[in-house]
């Protein structure tokens, strides 16, 4: 029998980058197929082409055999295309049945027939095997519920293919053996699912797996005699360190940042960072691997002061400053690389001197000494000598300081960010994803002046999804997963338990 | 779709086109208006640039209309430059009426600069505590602050409306109700030649402060960064909070200003019709000025000359006045819409 | 001061001055609803009261008037929609600016064309039996026939916001535009035809005033009541039966004072008229600190760029 699906030779470039290499990818009709990968790995990018958001530069696509060219969701979802991404497009005061009828509202005589609403919805998530408050507002429900209407939303538009991006990683581990339940009977029914996931035990849940590295396909295995080990070498294999660092010896040393049993919760109440304790001593770079999605950002805007804390202590220095303001995490002498360069780490359209002198604007020597606690003036020549210095030393290609910093192009931009963090010889070092999508002689400069900071003895707390990044600057690695977070000691560091960790395949045991 | 043209011609064209454009447009629907009236837009046009600044005293009365503007719109850049939307203006302006009136008639008659000086505090205080309760609630609750502080524009004006009509109310002057006049030494000094109050030099004195807070000033830096990237700003250390609280007071003490301007300098009472708008039009003022005291002070000035014309114009002529309500109207909208326009065809040519 | 006497005109005047209240909130209820915020509705009414007034004039007809109203109101709102949906501009602002506009506007047709006639408007219907109940037949049977069009009007919309299809999708427009686009539907359009119908509602409203209160035009007739219709809107919640009520309150203040004005009561009439808008401020604030989340639509006054959420 033919595939459902058939995605032949697909390409995909953003730029230079290459997102989605060559790849040919079967889903046979009734059958759950994970697509597993790490970050950048191209799972994601795959699954846009198929749901119409991106076109591909080549290829074809193939659905239910006949060629297809899909411009839009709107076509994909008239060829029966469903997609349930990790940012659900639901009306939350509207109640669930509302939000799944949305695109084809049952009415009688110009009225809405609310009991042919409630009898399709009923009967959907019936022959799905769930049940849900069809009359409940979806901003009542919790976010497993929520997805379920979303899934049952993609459904009632027809859906036979249905793309679930990363779904469990805002459920429970009760709510995703239920999702599992659910997309078995959804199976039975002759319904396909391609299940995107970075975690090995959910792919080994599925029918086939198909694995992508740096967006080339390198294998498809059949989930039933799939190995741990197998699919684990299959996701990291050939990856060299790009830099071999020599973890420093240990030897007595303060902890700059000490975190005790933090907990922390997103903003849809989900506990995303669970009881997490360490430290990260004067000295050395901390290392935190791992998928994204497993806690980091929430750990990260705890640690700076973005985000409420819902339990547990952060002391820097021996001062507990949990749930300090950013304002007093900086005085404190915290330095912040955030993940998003563009839209929180900088001002795009203020000039490049005045992104360079935020968090230190009313402090000498950019003010005016006279009246300075009264009225702080800006002092421009200070400012503008200033500026000038860190763009120089930072190599930040620019026609100049008064450039907008949107001009910049994102290397140059994190430059700049570093430019800003790194003036005043911040005591602990906050870098989150610091060398994502740069270019490798950025990357090599982003590392360098990491490793500077790690020579005068200060404390980085360093949070990528980038395994080499983390091993080729490290000191010390944590691998944090499903908001939990394990430590290794510096001369216990091996690379591929630690990649088993990142997908939950435990450490070290076989588990099959 | 895109175009090929050199990038400097396409500049001009995407800068100059749509203001002429909408101006076009303005003028011709006035024109049309104009001549339904029976005159000629050239006359009418004409007459209205002549009475706004046709001669020095005339050129005076155009001042004294641009000084409630300038004020207004003075602390409108502040606040909407912080992404913050005070349209409680007007508002503001009553309430810093209300204390100018305090210090100009219940206070004793003190040396005219003394008194005057108590009058632009009280004002300020006045208009001040009027503009931060929208601002509070904003920064506390996240109430929507466009739709507070226009509440608080009725509830000010209904208050003026009650202290004139009762505890205030003059017994001496006859016809519509109002206050007891300020004591003379509470009136604005008028500029000889000009016949234009001070309170114009006062204004003028306030946009170079705001220009400096603006340009020069560590608050003025956090304003600005606060309206560009709220998450930014706070990322980087800036009480977003306390800029909006602080904002909103600085707005509602210009606009409070801009009713002792009306108090001290024109009607030297309290009245329910001291202001025409004022604090709506400063609205459309600071935005034509494109947010900065510089144009703030040119677009006041010439919306304060198209309203000295228009009285003017409506004397002489014996046009009617709505006319020129409109015209001003639809210059307005055009100038408001100018700016979108431009980026629609900057997109089009896809110029940066 | 006999209670009874005092009330009944009183609670009658709050009725017959309810229309122009209510209906324009109806109106912008669904454009808010639908994410387009009309700070200009005090504008739209004035087109609709000199629209309606010169035609019922000029042709006798005030059901004529009354369409032309609508339409008048219609067509200054057409303007909006074309300015924060398509060129998505600034809405306050460009809201502000045809308020302006067509306060200028109204009065200078209303100079021009030179007509100032009285007219004989809408006069309070008598029914049999029902007019003459003791104290509520003349408050609730003994009001025009558009006030029982006004409270027809508020099911219609009830139905229409809760019941309908287009209800539904207005009302997910307000909220997540990009979910609506997604279902298939055209934001733009929904939202052109819910500014349009708000411009036909208010200038109803406006026609009122003309044809049933003042039985000729004033300048600038409206006093503010498109501003308060705004305030109505938040008042009662976005739901047209909040809005019934809060209209109710605002024309109760209203004829309050009036009544007591020309009885000679000393208390201060503006006091009173401040009334309604301390409440709904005490409202807002009330309900964004126990709830945490006020009803207003989520994505109002903000233009839905295609693909954005």
């Amino acid at each position: 029998m033919a595939p459902i699906l058939k995605m032949e030779n697909i390409v995909k470039r953003f730029g230079e980058l290459v997102a989605n290499d060559n790849i040919t990818l079967q889903v046979e009709e009734g059958e759950i197929h994970s697509l597993l990968g790490e970050n950048g790995a191209g799972k994601t990018t795959l699954m846009n082409v198929l749901y119409g958001l991106w076109q591909p530069d080549e290829g074809t696509l193939y659905i239910r055999g006949q060629k297809m060219k899909l411009k839009s969701p709107r076509d994909a979802i008239n060829q029966k295309i469903g997609m349930v991404s990790q940012h659900f497009s639901l009306v939350l005061p509207l109640t669930a049945s509302e939000n799944i009828v949305l695109g084809d509202i049952p009415a009688r005589n110009a009225l809405i027939d609310k009991n042919e609403t409630q009898k399709r919805v009923l009967a959907l998530a019936e022959s799905c095997g769930f049940h849900i408050e069809v009359q409940a507002k979806i901003e009542e429900l919790s976010v497993g519920e929520q997805q379920r209407v979303e899934i049952l939303k993609a459904l009632y538009q027809g859906a036979e293919i249905l793309i679930l991006d990363e779904p469990t990683a805002v459920l429970t581990s009760q709510e995703t053996k239920e999702l599992f339940k659910i997309l078995r009977s959804m199976t039975n029914q002759g319904k396909s699912i391609i299940f995107i996931t970075h975690k090995l035990r959910e792919a080994l849940l599925t029918d086939r797996i198909t694995i992508l590295r740096d967006g080339k396909i390198v294998s498809e295995q059949d989930a039933k005699s799939a190995t741990h080990a197998g699919l684990v070498e299959a996701m990291f294999e050939g990856k060299v360190s790009v830099r071999e660092h020599k973890p420093i010896a240990a030897r007595e040393r303060v902890p700059s940042l000490e975190v005790r049993n933090l907990q922390v919760k997103d903003e849809r109440g989900i506990t995303k960072v669970k009881d997490v304790s360490f430290d990260v001593l004067e000295g050395e770079i901390l290392g935190i691997a791992g998928v994204a999605g497993n806690g980091q950002k929430e750990l990260v805007e705890a640690i700076t002061g973005l985000r409420k804390v819902d339990g547990g202590n952060i002391l820097l220095k021996g001062e507990d400053m949990t749930n300090y303001s950013p304002k007093l995490c900086r005085e404190r002498g915290m330095a912040h690389i955030p993940e998003e360069r563009s839209k929180m780490g900088s001002f795009n359209d203020l000039e490049i001197s005045d992104n360079l002198i935020l968090g230190r604007e009313g402090k000498p020597p950019f003010i005016y000494r006279f009246l300075m606690k009264l009225f702080p003036i800006l002092n421009h020549l200070p400012i503008r000598s200033f500026a000038e210095k860190q763009v120089k030393s930072f190599n930040v290609m620019t026609r100049g300081i008064n450039m907008l910093a949107r001009h910049l192009s994102g290397g140059n931009l994190q430059k700049m960010v570093l430019a800003r963090e790194l003036a005043w010889e911040p005591e602990l070092i906050i870098a989150a994803q610091p060398v994502r999508g740069l270019d490798a002689k950025t990357v090599e400069f982003v590392n360098e002046r990491l490793s500077e900071q790690r020579e005068k003895g200060k404390a980085t707390l360093l949070v990528s999804y980038d395994l080499d990044e983390i091993l080729g600057l490290s000191d010390r690695v944590g691998v944090m997963f499903e908001g939990k977070i394990t430590i290794f000691p510096h001369d216990e560091i091996n690379r591929s338990k630690i990649e088993r960790m990142m997908v939950g395949g435990g450490g070290g045991e076989e588990q099959r | 779709m895109r175009f090929r043209l050199s990038p400097r011609l396409a500049l001009y064209i995407s800068k100059i086109l749509p203001l002429l454009a909408v101006l076009g447009i303005a003028f011709g629907v006035t024109s049309i208006l104009i001549v339904i009236s029976g005159f000629s837009p050239g006359e009418v046009f004409g007459g209205i640039f002549s009475g706004g600044f046709g001669s020095v005293y005339r050129f005076g009365q155009t001042l004294n209309q641009a000084t409630p503007l300038l004020l207004c719109a003075l602390g409108l850049i502040l606040v909407f430059r912080a992404g913050i939307w005070n349209i409680g203006a007007e508002g503001q302006l009553y309430m810093g009426a209300v204390g100018a009136l305090i210090a100009g008639h219940f206070i004793p008659s003190i040396p005219g600069p003394l008194q005057l000086l108590l009058m632009g505090i009280l004002a300020f205080i006045f208009g001040a505590a009027w503009g931060v309760i929208p601002g509070y609630l904003r920064a506390r609750f996240n109430t929507n602050e466009i739709i507070t502080s226009l509440l608080m524009v009725f509830i000010a004006i209904w208050f003026v409306a009650y202290l004139i009509k009762f505890p205030w109310r003059s017994t001496t002057a006859a016809g519509f109700p109002v206050s007891e006049a300020v004591w003379p030494t509470a009136q604005l000094p008028i500029i000889p030649e000009l016949g234009a109050h001070a309170g114009i030099l006062i204004a003028l004195g306030l946009a170079v402060v705001v220009w400096f807070i603006l340009q020069k000033s560590a608050y003025g830096y956090r304003i600005k960064a606060t309206g560009v990237n709220p998450d930014t700003a706070l990322y980087g250390g800036i009480s977003v909070r306390k800029i909006i609280v602080t904002s909103m007071l600085l707005s509602g003490g210009l606009a409070g200003l801009a009713g002792m301007a009306q108090v001290a300098g024109i009607f030297h009472v309290l009245a329910d019709n001291i202001s025409v708008s004022y604090g709506f039009l400063g609205i459309v003022v600071a935005f034509i000025g494109r947010l900065h005291p510089l144009g703030a002070v040119i677009t006041a000035i010439f919306l304060g000359g198209l309203l000295a014309g228009s009285h003017y114009v409506q004397a002489s002529l014996g046009i009617d006045v709505t006319v020129v309500h409109v015209l001003v109207a639809t210059i307005m909208l055009a100038l408001v819409i100018q700016p979108f326009i431009e980026q629609r065809l900057e997109n089009l040519f896809k110029l940066h | 001061m006999d209670f009874f006497p005092l009330m009944v005109p009183v609670l009658a005047a709050t009725l017959r001055m309810s229309f122009a209240l209510l209906v324009p909130s109806l109106g912008e209820a669904i454009s808010e609803r639908s994410g387009v915020y009309n700070v200009g509705v005090e504008g739209y009414m004035l087109m609709g009261a000199i629209s309606s007034y010169l035609v019922a004039v000029t042709t006798g007809n005030l059901w004529l008037g009354i369409v032309a109203g609508m339409l008048g109101g219609a067509a200054l709102s057409l303007v909006h929609a074309f300015l924060s949906v398509t060129l998505k501009t600034n809405q306050i602002i460009s809201g502000i600016a045809i308020w302006l506009f067509s306060m200028g506007f109204s009065s200078f047709i209303f100079r021009t064309v030179g007509i100032t006639d009285a007219i004989e408007g809408f006069a309070p219907i008598h029914i049999p039996v029902l007019s003459d109940l003791p104290g509520i037949g003349p408050i609730i049977f003994h009001q025009n026939v558009l006030f029982y069009i006004s409270i027809l009007l508020v099911v219609v919309f009830a139905i229409i916001m809760f019941r309908t299809r287009f209800g539904l999708i207005v009302r997910a427009t307000g909220e997540n535009p990009l979910a609506v686009d997604m279902a298939g539907y055209n934001v733009s359009l929904i939202r052109y035809v819910s500014v349009l119908i708000c411009g036909a509602m208010s200038g109803l409203g406006g026609s009122y005033l003309p044809l049933a209160v003042m039985y000729r035009f004033n300048e600038n007739m409206t006093a503010f009541r498109g501003f308060m219709a705004l305030a109505i809107v938040i008042f009662g919640r976005w739901n047209p039966w909040g809005i019934l009520g809060g209209s109710l309150l605002f024309a109760f203040v209203d004829a309050l004072q009036i009544r007591l004005q020309a009885v000679g009561v000393p208390i201060p009439f503006p006091l009173l008229l401040m009334l309604p808008y301390v409440v709904t401020i005490v409202v807002l604030v009330g309900v964004a600190a126990v709830i945490k989340r006020v009803a207003i639509p989520r994505k109002l006054a903000i233009p839905y760029i295609k693909g954005e959420a």
